[in-house]
């Protein structure tokens, strides 16, 4: 209590010191907010990537593949030694109109042939309803982001790309990329994604054997990068073949860089607001002197001036570490709330961010108090006690 | 008796710029007994508060001795001379001092909890000691709420809250009217009676210096007269 008295006896600028800290952690909070959550992504698509080799166009890069191939070569591929199995993919984004901004990642339609269960280690849990099969032509399962945007619900219909879905079910919330996505049985994707494909095109291509991606699952045992060499010179062609690690080197480092930024940012406020702490303490000693003077002659040690100085510090940087969190938490949770980034849940406030945030300010609040603090703890008690 | 404070050849000076300095103390030896009450006069300038500032160990001497109950304090460490100051010396100054932000049982727990007591046997020594100096109804007040009197009587609360063997007071009735400066002279020589308590005070006031049994006067640094035991 008495540090609290201390600290707001001068209330307009505690509160402003304190505000500026509050800035600091509210950049921290929204920003790491955005790495948490990107972060989480990745290392979903990590583990999506983990066990497979992927083999898409030779103009598209890093697995990402929405170009057409051939679907047939899923029989090819599986004549590979050490390739155990092969499942033709479509990927195409949900919505055609391609100049909407989407932070995050994009809607997306996977449609897929299903040769891929109980090879895929990466499973989606189904929160309502059941997951897609084969034979569920006209149905799609549909992800925790695009409930709202497409009005789905268990047994209801959804309209993609002009056609009516009925749905069977709406996939658990996982906070990576399966939640901004629908999947639909591969002949329902060839046929739509064949219409997005120029005609000239369109017209030299069997719907049939349509696929943006062929994923395949090596032998149990067998490195899924060491196979990327074999299945490129198996398959022959122009194919882009990634293992596990060129996902992870094609998202990690520019990840991140991206981090990195995002932090520098958020930490040079942090800094500005810590300067406002050693200016602020520095004025409060400097009017305080002759209370310290006082404290002096009536027994107080250097260690307990210091301590003191450093306790109102250190109040300043947790208040505005708590309030800097709670305006933070209301940023991020209003941002996912409403559709300005999109469908996609683009802030993930975690405990960890949150936890690190305040400490960080305490530990902030600390530092700034332990220069002006070692200063009022050598002032000499006479001198102190004259100041005027 | 014992000696309570020695003070052997004691020189002080401060520095105000280049080669400016002014001699606060030019020599001064000066012995006060234990259970004396004395009061120091003289001048402004004359050095009395830089004689009291060292003989409570706030201050240390350029050269000479000081020393209070046999232990040599001038060349003790910063800790060491704190603690001494936190247990056998009390301070009571002119302008009170008190922490504007505590409340009077604060203030006077405080110094006790820095002598090293726990914050509740140090809340309890305090509301004790403001209960024997009339201030019960008063401890939860913050300095601004009490009179100048009730002032001075929490910093005398202060003061003694670790049963020090000598108490300082620097112009301890500056601040005061007539009548309550002599209520607090009243207090300072009760205590000085009944508890044996060594006190030096510093004043200008003629009629507070005759409430002590002994008139030291200092002129331009030096004792300029010490009357010895004077009559009341």
């Amino acid at each position: 209590m008495r540090i609290f008295r201390n600290v707001f006896r001068r209330k307009m600028r505690a509160f402003l010191t304190i505000f500026g800290i509050t800035i600091g952690v509210l950049a921290l909070v929204v920003m790491g907010s955005v790495a948490e959550k990107l972060q989480l992504l990745v290392d979903g698509g990590v583990e999506y990537y983990a066990d497979k080799v992927i083999v898409t166009d030779g103009a598209t890069f890093a697995g990402f593949g929405m170009s057409p191939i051939s679907a047939s070569l899923v029989e090819d591929a599986e004549e590979i030694e050490g390739i155990e199995r092969a499942s033709a993919i479509i990927n195409f984004l949900l919505d055609d109109d391609v100049t909407t901004i989407s932070m995050g990642t994009p809607p997306m339609v996977e449609a897929t042939d299903f040769r891929n269960v109980g090879y895929q280690d990466f499973v989606t849990p189904v929160a309502q309803g059941r997951d897609l099969e084969t034979g569920d032509e006209g149905k799609v399962a549909v992800g925790a982001d695009l409930v709202n945007q497409l009005g789905a619900e268990v047994g209801g219909t959804v309209e993609i790309r002009g056609e009516e879905f009925e749905v069977v079910g709406i996939y658990a919330r996982t906070l990576s990329a399966p939640d901004a996505a629908v999947v639909m049985t591969l002949e329902d994707g060839q046929r739509i994604f064949l219409e997005t494909l120029p005609e000239t095109i369109r017209e030299n291509i069997d719907a049939d054997d349509l696929a943006t991606s062929i994923v395949l699952f090596p032998d149990e045992g067998l490195d899924p990068d060491e196979m990327t060499d074999v299945v490129a010179e198996e398959l022959g062609g122009d194919y882009n073949v990634q293992g596990p690690a060129g996902f992870e080197r094609f998202v990690k480092e520019p990840l991140a860089i991206f981090n990195y930024l995002i932090y520098t940012v958020a930490l040079i406020a942090l800094v500005v607001g810590t300067l406002s702490i050693i200016n602020t303490m520095t004025m409060s000693i400097s009017e305080r002197t002759r209370e310290i003077g006082v404290r002096k002659a009536i027994g107080a040690t250097r260690g307990a001036i210091m301590r003191q100085f450093i306790a109102e510090a250190a109040l300043i940087g947790l208040s505005g570490g708590l309030l800097g969190l709670g305006l933070g938490a209301l940023v991020v949770s209003s941002a996912n709330a409403s559709d300005v980034f999109g469908t996609t849940q683009l802030f993930l406030l975690t405990s960890r961010l949150a936890l690190g945030s305040v400490l960080f300010s305490l530990v902030l609040g600390v530092l700034a108090g332990l220069y002006p603090a070692w200063h009022a703890a050598r002032l000499k008690p006479v001198q102190a006690l004259r100041y005027e | 008796m014992t000696t309570a404070l020695a003070i052997n050849g004691v020189t002080r000076r401060y520095r105000l710029g280049a080669d400016n300095y002014v001699h606060a103390l030019r020599g001064v030896s000066l012995e006060v007994e234990d259970g004396e009450m004395v009061a120091i006069m003289g001048p402004s300038g004359s050095g009395k508060s830089t004689l009291m500032h060292i003989a409570g160990g706030l201050d240390v001497p350029d050269s000479g001795e000081a020393w209070i109950e046999g232990t040599r304090i001038d060349t003790l460490s910063d800790r060491k001379l704190t603690r001494l100051r936190s247990k056998r010396v009390g301070f009571v100054f002119q302008g009170f001092n008190l922490l504007h932000t505590l409340t009077a049982k604060e203030n006077v727990a405080l110094a006790a909890e820095y002598a090293g007591l726990s914050k509740r046997d140090a809340a309890q020594r305090a509301q004790e000691l403001l209960g024997m100096l009339g201030l019960r109804e008063r401890i939860g007040h913050r300095p601004a709420e009490l009179s100048g009197g009730e002032q001075q009587r929490v910093a005398v609360a202060r003061a003694l809250v670790n049963d020090p063997c000598m108490l300082m007071a620097d112009e301890p009735t500056g601040n005061l009217d007539s009548v309550t400066s002599a209520e607090i002279m009243d207090l300072l020589a009760r205590v000085n009676v009944e508890q044996g308590m060594t006190i030096v005070l510093v004043t200008h006031d003629h009629g507070v210096a005759n409430r002590c049994r002994r008139l030291v006067e200092m002129q331009d640094g030096l004792i300029a007269n010490d009357g010895g035991e004077q009559g009341l």
